[in-house]
């Protein structure tokens, strides 16, 4: 690992789902969510990960936390004090539990994150019973008051079911059940999408305070430019399984290189009637299927500016300013 | 400009478990030929089942108030039975919903699925049914349109199936289109698409829409007036860029400083702030001004009644639903 | 730390309403409470219950004997309430034997035949890849073959009766739930909760016991109310037919069955309506009710009653 500022290093990551079809003559077909991806992530920043449904930004998260097992690469790790980064991929058993603790992951769906069958006080104790924090189970509760507090819930809610709380809330909820264990990293995948405009201002701002107060490092998953905008010190844009574009916020904002980056910078509804789109270029298409993806840059079906190379060659992320790396044709 | 549809005192109330729930009160509003008219509000706050009631799309146990009267092109459709509203609905009035997953049936072709809107209410030929609808799949930009007749809803995407629901819903050339989220299940660049769509249609066809939504951006994007609405009340009513520059009501100006700026340097971007509290539940709306309790302007007046929807202080297209307003403070 | 914290989360709602209080089984009994019929059948049934087991010890009579003086009486005459049969056996107390078996046999078999579907069904939907296809093969060996034809066989080697019956009842009844189980395991392991577990590193037992399991448990119990009246139905025509359980031990099958000679008239001139209806109405009441039951539980189970925002 290069940086010792850097908490992680993902490292050519893929995840293909595979489908065998055909008795006689076999066929493999091979959906390539997440496709030869790299990048790192410094300790203490918010990296946004964005892109639309179907570029596998969710699948990414996932994988990182082993919920589906890697096709290919590595997700080096390196904890604060310790010597040497170790390769969460290739740990299992009571090695790779240990790190688990150390990543966690907060869910999108409010409604189904939290299991409807066991009240708070459970679903929190489950970290804690699973790693042994606490001695007693005094000791636990007082833990898990302490959590709820920190995301703003009062302790006396320990008792109830999930049915009881707003959507907000679970967020909340979900989001101590993560905190119980110390975790260094937390894997955010779309937390606020689901949730109405003023509640995920609540949510958005815990997260930030919470990331303060603990020292913690956020990859955050969303599909909302401005609530990524916000929130993160730098993004990568994903489309159809490739990181496409990964530089500092604003300059993802103010100098979009890549052609989608653009296209999609453009879409957003801006909540100012003063800048309506009028005029404006949008992207035409539909995002092509990622299922067995031709040897060619995974946008050329629908980019403005695709010229021959495009079609015969994967481009690759290259640092084209600094801290600002694009894959495509047009900047090599 | 002429009123195509008047809306006056629309209460719904339903028969449930807990009672009679009177989730939507006192609604009035109209909507003018060739306009856009955006209804804005969180979840719960009724917006969808306003619109449902405007073709009487609601349930069994709903039960309109005594005093509401619904008016379309000067008739009042409340009166109608069955079969004049059957005659109205998808003809002069058409809706389109959220989901183009669920709301499109999967087991007939788009091609069957869109001649049922000429069949129900024109009388055609089946070679002037299929020009047609090839005519209006390219109306809603839908490549190679022939090969879509025969295809199912599952081999379109969801930008597609949006775009074949609005082609449904445009077949006869109807006077209102109501749309129910329309884009909320989209992506943002297909979202773009449909919503310069919507716009450019608009334009060709001469008709109004009403735009359901909780997303401010595609209100500004889109609207010409727009209402917000909290717990069952229109709260605040302007033309939409009177509503962004001047935003009267606590609720209204809440609710735009908790979206990100996305238009501001993410340096300078401040902590987001919140409106307290939560949405009330519809058997269980506060006393008085039902936002009180999470207004950080409120006082004694605002617990014992709820204000009246009247015109602000120098404006008489502006409206907002505060006591405020009336106490002469102006924020 | 905490002061500055809670001060900071003061514009965060503190209360909660509007939503329904109390824990998930709470709610399902108080909306089970609602469904009258389902109410009124869980009533018969303990009734039945309690008329069939409890019953017979309050009475003198066995099922077997047999009061020569008293042949095809009719209902209300002296010593037999509901009338006696050709040999003069009180139905009255066959109807209380005969309950106790055939809701033994129906009990018993679904409950077994429940907890096994529920293994094999948990463990084919959760572990998936090859147990999975294993399993369901083996599921779709077992419903090919003829329940008859075993009976016979069974009964042949173990003689006929009632452990014959539960056998063949529960041998031929896990696979409805196993395939039900299985479904909903496969549907439950995508859930979020189960990913955030897994993720928290809990092993796949736990993930099981505690995750899938309470979440599979409600359609289960369905289930096995619905399996229980289609196993006493079963107890009746397999008894009916003359295989499992032989006379002179009844059972409302068999004492439908016995009654079929006579449901033209006797040689005597006599019309036993007694001897069908009675047991035939015993049989209707009980699956009727266990169905109001089962809809009831179902209806109370259903996870659309938590109110979403």
């Amino acid at each position: 690992m290069n940086n010792t500022d850097n908490l992680c290093e993902i490292v050519n990551v893929s995840k293909w789902f595979s489908k065998s079809s055909g008795v006689i003559n076999k066929k493999t077909s091979h959906l390539k969510a997440v496709d030869d991806c790299s990048l790192s992530i410094r300790r203490g920043e918010t990296l946004g990960l964005v892109g639309e449904s179907g570029c596998g930004k969710t699948t990414f998260g996932r994988t990182l936390v082993r919920i589906y097992n890697p096709t290919a690469g590595q997700f080096f790790y390196a904890p604060k004090g310790s010597s040497l980064p170790v390769d969460i991929f290739s740990l299992k058993g009571k090695e790779l539990k240990e790190y688990r603790k150390k990543i966690q992951m907060i869910y999108q769906d409010p409604y189904g994150s939290l299991n409807p069958r066991m009240n708070i006080e459970n679903i929190i104790m489950e970290g804690l019973k699973v790693h042994d924090i606490g001695e007693t189970k005094a000791a636990k509760r007082d833990i898990i008051a302490n959590v709820l507090e920190k995301v703003g819930l009062r302790p006396e809610y320990m008792r109830r079911y999930p049915h009881e709380f707003s959507g907000g809330q679970r967020q909340r909820i979900g989001i101590a059940r993560s905190l119980v264990v110390n975790p260094d990293f937390i894997i955010c995948d779309e937390p606020v999408s689901a949730l109405d405009v003023s509640v995920q201002a609540q949510v958005i701002n815990i997260l930030e305070d919470l990331k303060t107060d603990f020292n913690l490092t956020y990859l955050f998953i969303a599909h909302d430019l401005s609530v990524v905008k916000h929130i993160s010190d730098r993004i990568a844009v994903m489309y159809l399984g490739k990181i496409i574009e990964l530089t500092q916020t604003d300059e993802l904002f103010n100098n979009p290189l890549h052609p989608y980056s653009k296209g999609l910078l453009d879409s957003i509804p801006i909540p100012n009637p003063h800048k309506r789109k009028e005029g404006k270029q949008l992207l035409t298409g539909d995002v092509p299927s990622p299922i067995d993806p031709p040897q060619a840059c995974r946008f050329v079906s629908r980019c403005p500016q695709a010229f021959e190379r495009c079609h015969l060659e994967i481009p690759k992320l290259k640092e084209i300013n600094p801290g600002h790396e694009v894959a495509c044709f047009l900047y090599e | 400009m002429e009123k195509i549809l008047t809306v006056k005192d629309l209460s719904i109330s339903f028969k449930t478990e807990f009672g009679l729930v009177n989730p939507v009160n006192g609604v009035s509003f109209d909507v003018k030929s060739n306009e856009i008219l955006g209804i804005v509000g969180e979840s719960g706050c009724g917006k969808s089942i306003t619109a449902y009631s405007i073709i009487r799309l609601l349930s069994n146990n709903s039960i309109l108030g005594e005093n509401t009267q619904i008016t379309f092109e000067g008739k009042n459709i409340l009166n109608y039975n069955k079969n004049d509203l059957a005659r109205i609905r998808g003809d002069k009035i058409s809706m389109i919903f959220q989901e183009p997953m669920t709301s499109l049936n999967p087991i007939y072709t788009v091609g069957w699925q869109l001649s049922e809107a000429f069949t129900l209410h024109r009388d055609m030929s089946e070679e002037a049914v299929k020009r047609e609808s090839i005519a209006l799949l390219e109306k809603v930009r839908i490549p190679e349109p022939e090969k879509r007749l025969k295809e199912y809803p599952h081999q379109l995407s969801g930008g597609m199936r949006q775009r074949v629901m609005i082609a449904m819903a445009l077949a006869c050339s109807p006077k209102l289109l109501i749309a129910d989220e329309p884009t909320t299940a989209l992506d943002v660049t297909t979202q773009a698409q449909i919503l310069e769509l919507i716009n450019g249609l608009k334009r060709d066809m001469d008709a109004s829409i009403i735009m359901i939504t909780h997303d401010l951006g595609v209100i500004a994007e889109m609207c010409d007036r727009v209402l917000v609405m909290y717990a069952g009340n229109i709260v605040e009513s302007a033309e939409v860029f009177e509503l962004f520059d001047n935003p009267k009501h606590p609720y209204t100006q809440g609710l735009l400083s908790s979206i990100p700026n996305v238009e501001i340097n993410k340096r300078e971007q401040k902590r987001l702030t919140t409106i307290k509290g939560f949405v009330p539940h519809p058997a269980n709306f506060p006393k008085g001004c039902r936002f009180h309790p999470r207004c950080p302007h409120a006082f004694e007046r605002c617990v014992e009644s709820n204000p009246k929807l009247l015109p602000i202080k120098g404006n008489l297209d502006h409206f907002s639903r505060c006591w405020l307003e009336e106490a002469g403070d102006h924020r | 730390m905490a002061f500055s914290l809670k001060k900071k989360y003061d514009d965060l709602e503190q209360e909660i309403s509007g939503l329904p209080v109390g824990s998930y089984n709470q709610l399902v009994f108080k909306k089970f409470l609602k469904h009258k019929l389902a109410c009124l059948g869980a009533v018969i049934l303990i009734t039945l219950i309690i008329f069939t087991f409890v019953g017979p010890l309050f009475v003198e009579t066995a099922y077997d004997d047999m009061d020569f003086s008293a042949i095809f009486a009719s209902p209300l005459s002296e010593n037999h309430f509901l009338g006696t049969d050709e040999i003069g056996h009180d139905v009255f107390v066959r109807i209380m034997y005969g309950g106790r078996i055939s809701l033994l046999v129906g009990i018993i078999s679904s409950v077994v035949s429940t907890i096994i579907g529920l293994i094999i069904g948990l463990i084919s939907g959760f572990l998936g890849g090859i147990w999975d296809k294993l399993l369901m093969r083996f599921v779709d060996i077992m419903l090919s073959i003829p329940l008859f034809p075993v009976l016979l066989i069974l009964s042949l080697v173990f003689g006929s009766g009632v452990f014959s019956i539960i056998m063949v009842l529960t041998v031929f009844g896990w696979m409805r739930v196993t395939r039900l189980v299985r479904g909903m395991t496969l549907s439950l392991r995508e859930s979020e909760y189960v990913m955030a577990s897994k993720t928290m590193g809990q092993n796949r037992i736990m993930i099981i016991l505690k995750h899938i399991l309470p979440n599979v448990i409600p359609i289960v119990i369905v289930t096995t109310t619905l399996n229980l009246s289609y196993a006493i139905l079963s107890e009746s025509s397999l008894s009916y037919l003359g295989l499992g359980i032989q006379p002179p031990m009844p059972s409302w099958g068999n004492m439908l069955q016995g009654s079929m000679s006579y449901i033209l008239g006797t040689s005597t001139g006599h019309n036993p309506w007694w001897l069908t209806f009675f047991p035939g109405f015993f049989i209707f009441i009980t699956v009727l009710n266990v169905n109001f039951l089962g809809d009831g539980l179902r209806d109370a189970l259903d996870p659309k009653f938590v109110s979403e925002s």
